[in-house]
């Protein structure tokens, strides 16, 4: 009887995840940054600033939250101990770092030695995580959705990646494949659609019930939404003019359900408090489900006086910022103080003092510093969806578009450092003496 | 016929109304009636973990003959919740309304993923093992 997943002597030490979570801002305020410089970046979506930003806000922003996640998530949702985590985590992060560092470098300065030295980093990161975090999800049997979604999330992202590689190799002129916008296309889509929404859907079949004492998702659509989503993405990867349309528009459908239904297991909460993390969730899925609509709007051909080039930002940065980036803003407001909250149970357990002082969740991150994180990034978004839709302006737009993200980012760093803070306060001496 | 895993968790499911309940009169400041609910959520606790302290873990652990394995980690999260009730009580009684929602949070996330990990593992794992389940039902306190 495999009874491991029961007991949270198997989850990594909290420097783990948070030593990820603590990276993670500084990149959202690099990509900000990026912006300052090159506030022409939006004119296209092949332009090399917009490359810089995009690479900075997906790998290192939401890579690095995401990697850190599943590294924290899986030892429970597979029911058994994932070995070495101390270990593997480190190298996995330097590399991705690293890695995202000469990428954007490369994009910035086209300059192939740092593209070659990005292709070696990045390799490295999926090679190690995907061997570290495959093995635990091959070998954990049968599972429930979350662990279906994983999978194909983890398959996902193999896929992204080596798409990913090889198109940067043509920009080092080693030729393993023939430079075509419709590989672009579908590193995007996997990594957007696959990767990305499939481990937002994955995690939110636990923690949507389990924070906010709601009712659990339809069972079928649990399987049946994941399943045929990641089916329909492989398939218009490989299929011919005629048929992608229609795998696209299968995809849209997936999408819709996932998203309408998250939002009714949400509206069905018993816990109906001002809680920052809903908010950041009904953000994040109405943005989804608008996405949905803006795309049929387009795809049928009707004129709403939005250009094509602009449409494909517009979705883009709608899934990217929109939707995910708030998905994660939102969790981590309540996963970084539950973190907290148990390994300092855990540390204090024979210190009867310190227990009787732990801090509880809203001493770690308060409500009135959730919803500063809510605000400034409701802004960033507003402020996005107008530079795309008066590009008249968009030269002085996404300077204040940029500053104001740059702002959302730093005070999420602040947030993380203050209770990164709490947290080695709080830590029983005999602790600390152990762990150095 | 009532499963173990469907009666306990609706045992769970009843814990948390009366819990929301008291957290929701806390936060509008309806200090009697958040009383009311908080003790309703204290005996139902209790009960529901009585029920599995003194019937249910060690049904289970004569039939593996084992003590110290899931059922240990649950008895001493029941503890851990245990503490945080106390810590609950003592504020619900001096109407600190901060306190009782900075600790209501965490133990409503401590008790959920607690429940998750009854419902999705312990539970299914009592009825394969129990032969008499509807036995041993009939002797567990309902809420």
């Amino acid at each position: 009887m495999n009874t491991a997943g029961l007991s949270l002597d198997n989850i990594p030490s909290f420097n783990v995840p948070m030593g990820f979570f603590l990276i993670a801002p500084w990149f959202g305020i690099l990509a900000a940054t990026s912006l300052l410089f090159y506030p022409d970046a939006l004119t296209s979506r092949w332009n090399p600033a917009l490359l810089t930003f995009v690479h900075l806000l997906t790998l290192g922003f939401a890579a690095m939250v995401m990697l850190g996640g599943m590294i924290q998530v899986l030892p429970v949702v597979s029911n058994r101990s994932v070995p070495a985590t101390d270990y593997v985590a480190p190298w996995i992060k330097g590399f991705l770092c690293l890695g995202c560092i000469f990428l954007a470098g490369g994009f910035i300065c086209t300059e192939p030695f740092m593209f070659g030295t990005a292709i070696v980093l990045l390799g490295a990161v999926f090679i190690l995580f995907l061997g570290f975090v495959g093995a635990a999800l091959v070998g954990a049997g049968r599972g429930g959705s979350t662990l279906l979604c994983l999978r194909l999330a983890a398959l996902s992202l193999l896929s992204t990646i080596s798409l990913g590689i090889l198109q940067l190799s043509t920009y080092l002129d080693l030729e393993w494949i023939d430079y075509l916008t419709k590989h672009t296309d579908n590193h995007m889509m996997l990594g957007l659609l696959g990767w990305a929404l499939l481990l937002i859907m994955g995690v939110s079949y636990q923690v949507i019930p389990m924070f906010h004492v709601a009712p659990s998702f339809p069972k079928w659509l649990t399987t049946i939404v994941p399943t045929t989503l990641f089916v329909a993405l492989i398939a218009a990867v490989f299929s011919n003019e005629q048929l992608y349309p229609w795998l696209l528009y299968l995809v849209l459908a997936c999408v819709f359900l996932y998203g309408a239904s998250a939002l009714r297991v949400l509206r069905q909460r018993k816990r109906k408090l001002v809680d920052y993390t809903v908010r950041f969730w009904q953000f994040a899925l109405g943005n989804l489900l608008a996405l949905c609509g803006l795309y049929l709007i387009s795809s049928s051909g009707m004129d709403i006086g939005i250009s094509d080039s602009r449409m494909e930002l517009l979705l883009g940065f709608g899934f990217g910022l929109g939707f995910v980036v708030s998905v994660m803003l939102g969790m981590l407001q309540k996963i970084v103080p539950f973190l907290i909250y148990l390994h300092l149970q855990r540390a204090c357990i024979e210190d009867v003092n310190a227990f009787m002082s732990l801090p509880n969740m809203k001493d770690i991150i308060p409500t009135s510093r959730s919803k500063w994180q809510y605000r400034l990034h409701i802004a960033t978004v507003v402020m996005f969806y107008l530079c795309l839709l008066v590009p008249d302006l968009q030269h002085y737009l996404i300077v204040t578009a940029s500053l104001i993200m740059a702002a959302n980012f730093g005070w999420l760093l602040r947030s993380l450092l203050i209770a990164n803070g709490i947290y080695n306060s709080k830590l029983p001496r005999k602790v600390l003496s152990t762990a150095s | 016929m009532t499963s173990i895993a469907e009666y306990m968790t609706t045992q769970h499911r009843c814990c948390d109304d009366s819990f929301v309940a008291a957290e929701s009169a806390v936060s509008d400041k309806n200090w009697d009636e958040a009383r009311s609910q908080w003790q309703t959520f204290c005996n139902d606790l209790e009960s529901h973990l009585q029920n599995e302290e003194q019937q249910l873990f060690p049904a289970f652990e004569q039939i593996t003959g084992n003590s110290a394995g899931p059922t240990a980690v649950m008895r001493m999260e029941h503890e851990q919740m245990r503490a945080m009730v106390s810590d609950m009580n003592d504020a619900l009684e001096q109407q600190n309304g901060e306190t009782y929602l900075g600790l209501s949070e965490t133990l409503m996330i401590l008790m959920q993923q607690h429940n998750m990990k009854e419902e999705q593992i312990l539970y299914p794992m009592t009825d394969r093992v129990i032969a008499d389940s509807a036995g041993l039902i009939e002797g567990l306190t309902d809420l």
